[in-house]
């Protein structure tokens, strides 16, 4: 499976969710989907609009998890 | 020409002075009867507490099936003027509208074949042989294949298919960030 750790990043530059709702450009429910890892898909131009608005890589908001693992 | 039997209580008058009597009614039913090519209908007095059951209730599920078949249909148009086509409760309506559609007129058929089995397959009456019509087009003792309902209901299930195929898409655009 695939980890978001959006709340990781976020609290690390310590940004609201609506901070990043406003500057990544969608809305708080999308945004909230992907946060507790309810989306089924991420498109190239959200994470890269996440990765700018929180300044890291696409690997800091994306972990593969093996099967089994927590 | 066709074979007119007008039913007056216990006697059958046709057009060519063909008199039936019959036993005391209990309860009446119209049944097919042909003459050959001729095709008309024979008033019959059954007595038989079955078939007085089974013609009683099998209106009455037919109603309230076709009652329950529209209830779904408005549900499902009514989702679809709202915009939400794709809802999940369209696929499983639209099954069940399928079933119904099916299901209903075979029930239908089946009963009145089970009733139509107590009578005699020929009546004699003066003299000309009248035959008793088989109801549905493949029977085999008294269960029979509708096919131009197994078409419909085939085509409404492929509707709900389609709906199905729909709602899923739709769930992944919806989950897509």
């Amino acid at each position: 499976m695939i980890r978001i750790n959006l709340d990781v990043m976020m609290a690390k530059r310590k940004m609201s969710l609506t901070e990043l709702a406003e500057k990544v450009g969608i809305t708080m429910a999308n945004l909230s989907v992907l946060k507790t890892e309810k989306a089924r898909a991420i498109r190239f131009s959200t994470l890269e609009a996440i990765c700018k608005a929180l300044d890291c890589q696409p690997g800091d908001i994306l972990e593969y998890i093996p099967n089994g693992e927590k | 020409m066709i074979l007119n039997l007008f039913g007056i209580k216990r006697n059958f008058v046709a057009d060519f002075d063909l008199k039936v009597r019959l036993t005391p009614i209990v309860k009446e039913i119209y049944y097919n009867y042909s003459l050959s090519n001729l095709v008309g209908n024979i008033h019959i007095g059954i007595r038989s507490f079955w078939i007085i059951t089974i013609s009683s209730i099998t209106p009455v599920l037919i109603m309230v099936s076709i009652c329950y078949g529209i209830y779904l249909l408005r549900k499902i148009l009514k989702r679809v003027y709202n915009g939400d086509h794709f809802a999940i409760e369209n696929v499983r309506n639209t099954r069940m509208l399928a079933y119904l559609i099916i299901i209903v007129p075979h029930i239908q058929v089946i009963m009145q074949n089970i009733a139509l089995s107590t009578l005699p397959p020929k009546l004699v009456l003066d003299g000309m042989e009248v035959n008793r019509m088989n109801l549905g087009l493949i029977q085999i003792f008294n269960f029979v294949i509708l096919p131009q309902y197994i078409l419909i209901g085939a085509f409404v299930f492929i509707i709900a298919e389609i709906f199905k195929v729909g709602s899923s898409l739709k769930e992944e655009n919806d989950l897509t960030v």
